[in-house]
């Protein structure tokens, strides 16, 4: 098959990124066309969306466990991949319904550009290539970056430019271990046999070194320490049915990414992570005990989610990378449930200092219920599908440290269960100031609203159900692998 | 067999919870009957138990078994989850106990006046879990209803405590979480190193079975792991297995509690409303002990007995410290609540013996402790709702002013310290001499031990005599509020001091039923 050939039959693979190219075109065509506040955009953007997820489904038959290289190994396109967009075309339905639930007035530039964090996540996720991930990872970048900025307060504009000078630095940081690793191997593609040979005849020290420089560019998007200090500032000051999607989409297309690198097994990565899972679980941890804002609080709880995460990615013998993707699952709805909630509590009370909740769950007991399942499926606890996640990732990290020598992933599984127990002092406050506290005098002034806390429901309802039924998740998941 | 008795007192609650959630408040007079009669059916249920229980044999009985779900860990293995409940010798005197306890808990509720409905659910919420704990036979949802306790235990506190009590309640949540966390390292390190062979075989794929029965039998372990007996793995140049039931007599030794990782349990006593101390006095501790026996006992039996010292040295630092630290106190709650310290030592105590009296000892004093420890909290309630103060020196001479609480206040105190034909003499005195007799322990520790009973003949009698004896004499505004008991105390109190005296007089009540399953563990 010719070179042509190859690249006009992988053309015909890639049906979702199809629609999602032709979407972003007419989305920027509705917004040329259309006036300030028309919402054309927002159409189109459901519109394609809807038609990403159908694509998906439909292409879902042709898509293998093992995955078949497209482009001459630019693109890898399993199961795995489709797994990840799945959720990322999830993830922007509830974003949209989010927004329209809140009647956010975006513009229509939002709408374009999370069709190109989107569209980024989709690459991103089938790619085995550096080339390819240096690509997809600035697109989504760049998208988010502006998604950030996009506000009309001055905090915007100052955590965009936070949120972009931290991402370009990582951006180099990858760029140079990248860099480094085309001159140690002479290839892209860490999949391949001729990476692993030749990484394998150098001493595993630089390599280590060189792995973390490469991760750091996505460690950035998982919002891992030590590449977090966007976190706050932009969590905080960005809409929240953006961020609530930014949260977990592009956090979920570098999981899969470097998930894959610690697949490729050119080298044992059990030990970068560990750092890496520890560092994210002190700073997010300790950080989110100060908190007063609910927001800035589930920005620093990310960062501790992240770790949790990560942990999935240390394996043993018996067990692979598979926790990471049932935790991923799991925290579709728990990241997107707690924004949900955040910004029923601004939007109708005014603010997002805890203390300012006060008696709310008491004076509303469904939202108050609500509000406890969804921050107690955050901290792990029974009987919610947090305690699963963990459950399983935990379980993988046992099996690891089973196989290692030495304590090192012992401690970390002692250390990371300990920091779910730190965690419970924070999670707890705004239950504590909800339920048992009594109402502020000032604080008569949030207007209840039974159909949003409703919804709220759902995804509540929906911990606890995947808590009692998980076979559906378990199956979805372990499908994939 | 499939009778389904067992799930019934899982879900009588449940159901109760459920319809007092749903029952408008219009209804409210109604959510305090519900949860009452809730209870006394969960009493019929537990004597029908009671009923058929084979006495003789030592596995679990009433076994329901169904399959609950499989979480695959990628595609070498799975963990294998499922319902699993039934009932043995270790379980079925706490499972009589918080039957017991929870009902004479449910009649002192019918204060509460305070949003009555979120009690009443909570209250049912928290029976349910208790005896889904008990019942568990497997290790997730014996961990699942272990952890849930919390959850109900942190709000009844928070809620209806007294003035601290928002510290007092996280404080209590905190610690107890901390405790459960080592208690899931141990649960996941167990779980990999044990393989379900009958089930590895039908999925060829590992699988990872929590089913307590499998988890004992040692011929499941799998031979790299880290529990593997034939390569023992060291951590810190200790044996895994050692690590193991380290970890776990933390987990349960918060619960219970044991020095030093006693100190949420005052806080927790001295804030929490007289139904909710009592339902933790007199079963939450409980727990603690049956998780030690149920999953370090069973499970880790060869790394038990090596720390068998330990065990017996921190029951003896519980005994004499919390019995020093109730000597010490002006506050009745806060005296009792040292007393629970101290009297909590002689389970570990008894446990750490390893023969069959020392065991025995355990189980009777964890039974009559319950029973004890719950009318002692509702002595000390029956005081502060008079009159909100529940100083010691503040009270004098209560004798002549109110007979009837004296006398049952007599026989608490009494069988708290130990009053040979009342119960807590015979708990006592059998894990003293399961100690002496022991080839494990020193003889230094239970002679150390006896010096808690004198002890806490010291703190009880004193305090005897102090509120009760001499002239009545009290602040003036305190005349008019003390008052002898009502009807609803006179039957909470007198049925508890009947169950004392009974059990006391007549112990083979208890051990008959408890003997066979202890002795399956000795083995």
């Amino acid at each position: 098959m010719s070179v042509l050939q190859e690249i006009f039959q992988s053309s015909t693979r890639i049906l979702p990124e199809w629609v999602l190219f032709f979407g972003i075109l007419a989305a920027c065509l509705a917004l040329a066309f259309t006036k300030e506040g028309y919402k054309l955009p927002a159409y189109v953007f459901a519109f394609t969306v809807i038609l990403y997820v159908y694509s998906l489904i439909i292409s879902a038959s042709q898509v293998t466990v093992q995955g078949e290289s497209l482009y001459q190994g630019l693109l890898h396109l399993d199961k795995r991949a489709l797994l990840i967009k799945q959720l990322g075309g999830i993830a922007a339905i509830v974003f949209l319904v989010h927004a329209r639930l809140f009647s956010y007035k975006l513009p229509g530039e939002v709408y374009v550009l999370t069709l190109f964090v989107l569209f980024g996540i989709s690459f991103l996720s089938m790619t085995t290539h550096f080339l390819t991930a240096y690509v997809s990872l600035e697109l989504i970048s760049l998208a988010s970056y502006a998604l950030v900025a996009s506000g009309k307060m001055k905090e915007n504009f100052e955590a965009g430019i936070k949120y972009l000078i931290f991402g370009a630095t990582a951006s180099a940081i990858m760029l140079f271990g990248i860099s480094l690793f085309y001159g140690l191997s002479h290839s892209l593609d860490f999949s391949s046999a001729a990476f692993a040979e030749s990484l394998a005849r150098n001493p595993t020290g630089p390599v280590q070194v060189i792995s973390f420089m490469v991760l750091g560019g996505f460690l950035f998007k998982i919002a891992a320490a030590p590449f977090h200090h966007w976190v706050p500032d932009v969590y905080e000051s960005t809409s929240t049915p953006v961020i609530s999607f930014l949260s977990f989409a592009p956090k979920a297309a570098g999981f899969i990414f470097i998930s894959r690198m610690v697949a490729a097994d050119y080298t044992n990565l059990n030990y970068t992570l560990a750092l890496v899972i520890v560092l994210s679980l002190v700073v997010g941890n300790f950080a989110a005990l100060w908190q007063n804002n609910f927001k800035r609080l589930l920005g620093y709880s990310g960062i501790a989610q992240s770790g949790f995460i990560l942990t999935g990615l240390i394996t043993g013998n018996n067990t692979d990378v598979y926790g990471t993707f049932f935790y991923l699952v799991i925290y579709l709805p728990i990241t997107m449930g707690s924004f949900f909630l955040a910004d029923f509590i601004r939007t109708k009370g005014g603010t997002l200092d805890i203390p300012s909740m006060a008696g709310l769950g008491k004076k509303y007991p469904l939202l108050g219920v609500n509000s406890l399942v969804i921050l107690i499926s955050l901290v792990g606890l029974p009987p919610t599908a947090g305690f699963l996640a963990k459950l399983v990732v935990f379980s993988s990290l046992a099996d690891a440290a089973a196989t290692s020598s030495g304590y090192l992933l012992y401690g970390l599984l002692v250390f990371g269960l300990f920091n779910a127990a730190i965690s419970l002092y924070y999670y707890l406050r705004p239950a504590y100031m909800m339920i048992i506290r009594d109402p502020a005098a000032k604080n008569t002034g949030f207007s209840y609203d039974l159909f949003i806390t409703l919804i709220l429901s759902w995804f509540s309802f929906t911990l606890i159900y995947l808590f009692v039924k998980p076979d559906f998740i378990s199956e979805w998941v372990s499908g994939v692998f | 067999m499939e009778s389904g008795i067992l799930s019934s007192l899982i879900l009588l609650p449940l159901l109760g919870s459920l319809l007092i959630v749903i029952l408008p408040k219009a209804y409210k007079v109604f959510y305090k009957w519900i949860c009452l009669i809730t209870q006394i059916l969960l009493l019929i249920n537990v004597t029908t138990i009671l009923g058929l229980f084979d006495r003789t044999k030592s596995e679990y009985q009433f076994i329901e078994h169904s399959e609950w779900f499989r979480l695959s860990l990628g595609s070498k293995s799975i963990l294998s989850i499922d319902y699993i409940l039934g009932v043995d010798g270790l379980s079925i005197s706490l499972v009589l106990l918080s039957s017991i306890v929870f009902l004479v808990a449910a009649v002192s509720s019918f204060k509460i006046t305070y949003r009555e409905k979120t009690y009443f659910s909570l209250f049912l919420l928290l029976t349910a879990s208790v005896f889904g704990c008990f019942l568990a036979v497997d290790f997730f949802l014996f961990f699942v209803f272990f952890e849930f306790m919390l959850l109900p235990m942190y709000f009844l506190i928070g809620i209806w405590g007294g003035e601290n009590r928002a510290f007092a309640s996280l404080k209590f949540f905190i610690y107890t979480f901390s405790g459960s966390v080592l208690i899931l390292v141990v649960m996941i390190c167990m779980v990999i190193s044990n393989q379900d062979e009958f089930f590895t075989s039908e999925y060829a794929r590992l699988v990872y079975s929590f089913d307590f029965r499998t988890l004992k039998d040692s011929t499941n372990l799998i031979d790299s792991s880290i529990l593997s007996i034939k390569n023992p793995v060291t951590i810190f140049g200790l044996p895994a297995r050692d690590v193991m039931f380290l970890l776990l007599l933390v987990g349960f030794g918060i619960k219970m509690p044991v020095v030093p990782f006693h100190t949420w349990l005052p806080d927790a006593h001295v804030e929490a409303p007289t139904p909710i101390s009592v339902v933790l006095a007199g079963i939450l501790l409980k727990i603690g002990g049956y998780g030690i026996l149920r999953v370090a006992y069973e499970i880790l039996p060869d790394a038990t007995v090596k720390y068998a010292v330990l065990i017996g040295a921190l029951g003896l630092v519980s005994i004499i410290y919390g019995a020093l630290n109730a000597l010490n106190q002006t506050d009745l709650k806060k005296m009792i609540a040292y007393s629970s310290v101290s009297h909590m030592g002689f389970v570990f105590l008894g446990i750490s013996a390893f023969n069959s009296i020392g065991f025995n000892g355990a189980m009777f004093q964890m039974f009559s402790h319950g029973i004890l420890s719950s009318m002692l909290f509702l002595v000390a309630g029956v005081i502060y709702e008079r009159t909100h103060n529940r100083n010691i020196d503040a009270f004098q001479g209560l004798a002549k002013k109110m007979p009837v609480y004296t006398l049952l206040v007599a026989v608490a105190f009494f069988g708290s310290l130990g009053l040979p034909s009342l119960s807590g003499f015979i708990g006592e005195f059998l894990t003293l001499h399961g100690a002496f007799q022991s080839d494990h322990l020193p003889k230094l520790i239970p002679v150390l031990g006896i010096l808690g009973i004198v002890l806490s003949a010291i703190y009880f009698l004193r305090t005897f005599q102090r509120m009760f004896f001499g002239e009545f004499h009290t602040r003036d505004e305190y005349r008019m509020l003390l008052k002898d008991l009502s009807k609803t105390e006179i039957f909470m109190l007198g049925s508890l001091a009947v169950l004392t005296i009974l059990t006391g007089v007549w112990p083979s009540l208890i051990f008959r039923y408890i003997n066979s399953g202890l002795t399956e563990i000795l083995k």
